[in-house]
């Protein structure tokens, strides 16, 4: 596919975007416009993928020679800025955006009050709030992680190798069960909470922390592991290694540090409240 | 390295108790723990965490709901478990 053709599809994303998604259904709230224009983003080169997946690293992005999807992400990001402006500008959003960057939450706060206090209230989700359910997510979330990860290592260059897209759906799903299983509350805000949730919120973090810190700390040992071990076999010499890792293996990685980082805490007070109702039964 | 990952487990420190009778006296004003919540400011079910004894309530709410229920903080709280029948 041709650069031309790259730069076609982004206008049209872009004009869909633009003319009707955002209006449509993020109006003037600069959070909703944040995360729908990551979630085009995304559709979009998933959209290019099938068509460039093999291609060589010939595309042009002015002087610079680089890869499909970087072209399609730098000229998307170019083609996009002025109608951002346009739209900011147009809805006078200016000041609202200053203060969503400035924000301690800004990207990073997951839930919104609105939404922790629908979660609340709602009933329609019980099922998932039994002790059994509760303990299957946990469990389910973890052997997801353990396996799909030991796969991911082990996969060699063959088609089973798409299976990481299964993977990824299934960690999705698990995130997306577990936090309406714990009604929002490890994501939400002070203002949406009570001091009780306020208190088990805080309490779980830490936790969460500590298990994360077992985690990173097990992946740095295991690479100054690795530096050692490389000296000892005199593979290494002393001073510059070589890590060879294949594109599921870095698959592996990172879905089990990005999945945990943003699950530990939903998956420690949805694993709380199963005790708590083991307790009380 | 055992002595490292023993010293990073997560120390558990079990809460004094808090005792209440917050059930007893909202019962006797006929409220229903959503109409104390809405009273006091807290979700419906933090009020059956605190008639379970799974919560201890901060200072101000339970100064809250002693005042919604009309009834002595004292008569309400105990650090002791409350005899049968008083």
């Amino acid at each position: 596919m041709s650069e031309l053709s790259i730069v076609i599809i982004n206008l049209v994303a872009l004009a869909i975007a633009y003319l009707y998604i955002y209006p449509k259904y993020a109006g003037n709230d600069v959070k909703r416009l944040a995360w729908l224009d990551i979630a085009v983003g995304g559709l979009l080169l998933l959209v290019l993928a099938p068509f460039n997946w093999d291609s060589p690293n010939d595309y042009t992005f002015f002087v610079f020679d680089t890869n499909w999807w970087s072209f399609a992400i730098l000229s998307y990001a170019l083609l996009e800025l002025p109608l951002f402006f346009l739209y900011v500008k147009a809805r006078g959003l200016g000041a609202e955006y200053r203060d969503f960057l400035k924000s301690s939450g800004g990207f990073t706060e997951m839930a919104s009050e609105k939404s922790v206090k629908k979660q609340l209230s709602d009933t329609k989700w019980d099922g998932l709030r039994t002790k059994g359910a509760l303990q299957f997510l946990v469990i389910g979330t973890n052997t997801t992680v353990v396996l799909g990860t030991t796969f991911l290592f082990l996969v060699g260059d063959n088609d089973w190798t798409a299976l990481l897209l299964l993977y990824i759906v299934a960690l999705i799903i698990f995130w997306f069960l577990l936090r309406t299983a714990v009604r929002l509350i490890p994501d939400a805000p002070d203002s949406a909470l009570d001091e009780r949730m306020i208190q088990e919120r805080n309490i779980v973090y830490r936790r969460a922390y500590q298990y994360l810190m077992g985690i990173s700390g097990a992946l740095a040992g295991a690479l100054f592991g690795y530096a050692v071990g490389s000296d000892l076999a005199n593979s290494g010499d002393g001073f510059n290694y070589e890590i060879k890792l294949t594109w599921p293996q870095i698959n592996a990685i990172f879905w089990a540090v990005f999945g945990y980082a943003y699950m530990l805490p939903s998956l420690i007070m949805a694993w709380r409240e199963s005790k708590r109702l083991e307790r009380q039964s | 390295m055992l002595h490292s990952i023993y010293a990073t487990k997560v120390s558990r420190n079990p809460e004094e108790p808090v005792y209440n009778r917050i059930e007893q006296a909202r019962t006797v004003l006929g409220l229903s723990r959503q109409e104390l919540a809405d009273q006091v400011g807290v979700h419906y079910q933090t009020i059956g965490y605190l008639e379970r004894e799974e919560y201890s309530p901060s200072l101000v709410l339970a100064l809250r709901i002693s005042e919604a229920l009309n009834t002595p903080i004292s008569e309400l709280f105990s650090l002791a478990p409350f005899k049968k029948g008083r």
